[in-house]
């Protein structure tokens, strides 16, 4: 006889349940997003959103929010510079770390783990205390060389490469290091030399590594506020202008919350996009 | 597209060469947990010579060619192919491994032209593939085949660069007896045509009286060289000549086994 809950188990009924819980409280902050996308500027200020879902039929919905953020300001040219902002900051630290990564865990050179170490414990290093130092090293670089790094995107790009990078060096170590050796070394009796390793072998098997970074640092780079306000001041990007929306009197949260949803579209194609990346190269080819 | 488009003159790479190893001693790891796998080894093959190694699993025959490849690096000692110390890979070795390691996301044709190693086209892989058998499988992959299918294929990558000395590790191992016959001759064939050193590993006694010019016993781990037999049977042989059962004998009892 089964105990009740040896069935739960084995209909999984515990885990689903367990899984709408989770995906319920995950979705109550976008949820409460979207609501108050909808909602009139007089009802977003007087009511909390939850409010509109026990009366939905008394409620003025509005796309007012919507056409706001669509025509006020620069709002599509804050989201080009976005972009321009994060796909750099998302493939550069990705490719020094797949050459880092590399060779740290194929090429045998002196002092490898010490390397890695540091690396590593560059990790520790957060970024806002890193802020003013970095501001005043570009602020000499510009003195002495005229190369200005503040005030336009490579700024930016470099700020989040930098910092992107420890991580990800040990995320792709650590997965390249699964990669079958022995694959390498027939490449390497038929002739590869590294260079066509990296490209032709280690670089295609770790497609699932380097989408899961990306997806990560896309997102993060997406969502940054801090460092695209101190490095590109004059290029405006999507976070800034959303605090923007939100007014000087802090009254314009039915605007945030559309705007939110429009700067969400974006990681989302992305997510989705590379989902279908990761969970292809972890299937492919790996079982006989 | 083949991994190498420029790393290999075809001549020199294709010429038959000369193997010599030179009091080769290799040991796996240090201090207490140190390992001697391979003691002394000396051993001078001809070019064009097909030489088995045979001997108990874990003795260091894979090892001993993983040395010859320039896969390992011997411990002391030296491996001379042509006359040149190996140091790194060798590219004038082909090997093809114990376990069929074909590229997953190329398809068969796609593999065996690897081992072309750019020298080679299409229409040779073409041939090779139907010399194994494999006629009809070109286009796919390696885990839609047989792992015997997928070892013929990577005998025929092996073949592909025609590289100057041949080296394999028990390639027949995963073969059906049938399959297996018919490799081995084809291995003869294709090392009578190009003049290929061969040097194969196999614990098939048969395989190896069938194929060697001369066999290389090796002992137990770590003691070297237990025996040096010549076999100077004419190709083709017929594998029932009775000429070879003393031999046959000789090996068995070798191996602790009494006919
Ligand atoms: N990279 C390695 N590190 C440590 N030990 C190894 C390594 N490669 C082989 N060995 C050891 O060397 C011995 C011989 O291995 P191998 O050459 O593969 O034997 P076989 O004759 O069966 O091909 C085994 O005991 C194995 O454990
Ligand atoms: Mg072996």
């Amino acid at each position: 006889m089964k105990t009740f809950f040896q069935r739960l188990r084995d209909f999984k009924l515990g885990s689903t349940l367990l899984l709408i819980l989770l995906v319920a409280i995950w979705s109550i902050p976008t949820i409460g997003l979207l609501v108050t996308a909808f909602r009139s500027k007089d009802s977003a200020a007087n009511s909390g959103w939850w409010t509109a879902l026990a009366d939905p039929l008394g409620q003025d919905w509005s796309i007012e929010a919507f056409n706001t953020v669509l025509s006020r300001d620069d709002m599509f040219g804050s989201f080009v510079n976005t972009v321009v902002v994060a796909v750099p900051s998302t493939v550069l630290p990705i490719l020094i770390a797949a050459f880092a990564a590399y060779a740290f865990t194929f090429i045998e050179f002196r002092g490898r783990e010490i390397y890695f170490a540091i690396v590593v414990a560059l990790m520790v290093v957060p970024l806002q205390a890193a802020l003013v130092p970095v501001v005043r090293g570009l602020r000499a670089i510009k003195e002495t060389t005229g190369i200005s790094l503040m005030g336009n995107y490579p700024g930016a790009w470099l700020m989040h490469a930098a910092f992107a990078l420890p991580l990800a060096i040990y995320i792709l170590r650590n997965y390249m290091m699964t990669l079958p050796m022995a694959l390498i070394e027939a490449a390497r009796i038929d002739g590869a030399s590294w260079y066509q390793i990296f490209w032709k072998l280690v670089m295609p098997m770790s497609v699932p590594a380097l989408a899961s970074f990306a997806i990560f640092q896309f997102l993060w780079v997406w969502n940054d506020y801090l460092i695209a306000f101190i490095f590109v001041d004059s290029k405006p990007v999507m976070t800034y202008r959303l605090l923007r929306l939100l007014g000087q009197y802090g009254d314009g949260w039915q605007n945030v919350a559309a705007g939110s949803f429009i700067s969400l579209i974006v990681p989302l194609i992305v997510f989705f996009a590379l989902q279908r990346f990761f969970v292809r190269g972890l299937t492919a080819g790996s079982v006989k | 597209m083949a991994l190498t488009e420029s790393s290999r003159g075809i001549d020199i790479h294709v010429a038959p060469a000369p193997v010599a190893v030179r009091g080769v001693t290799k040991t796996f790891g240090t201090g207490t947990s140190a390992v001697s796998v391979l003691s002394d080894i000396s051993l001078d093959i001809a070019a064009g010579e097909i030489v088995v190694l045979l001997g108990p699993s874990g003795c260091g025959k894979s090892t001993l060619l993983r040395l010859i490849a320039g896969l390992e690096t011997a411990t002391t000692g030296a491996v001379l192919v042509d006359g040149a110390p190996v140091s790194g890979i060798n590219l004038r070795c082909g090997v093809v491994f114990q376990e069929p390691r074909l590229f997953p996301w190329k398809s068969i044709s796609d593999n065996v032209l690897v081992g072309s190693r750019g020298g080679a086209n299409r229409d040779a892989a073409a041939q090779l593939l139907d010399a194994v058998g494999l006629t009809g499988f070109e286009k796919h992959l390696p885990r839609q085949v047989s792992g015997g299918m997928a070892q013929r294929a990577a005998l025929a990558r092996g073949l592909a660069g025609s590289p100057g000395v041949l080296l394999l590790d028990e390639p027949f191992a995963a073969l059906d007896a049938l399959t297996r016959l018919t490799m081995q001759d084809l291995l003869l064939d294709v090392a009578a045509e190009t003049g290929s050193t061969v040097i194969l590993v196999t614990h098939d006694i048969d395989e190896a009286l069938h194929l060697a010019d001369r066999i290389v016993v090796l002992g137990e781990r770590g003691t070297g060289i237990a025996e040096v037999v010549n076999v100077d049977h004419p190709r083709p042989r017929d594998r029932s000549h009775p000429g070879l059962a003393p031999l046959r004998a000789e090996l068995l009892a070798r191996f602790g086994i009494h006919p």
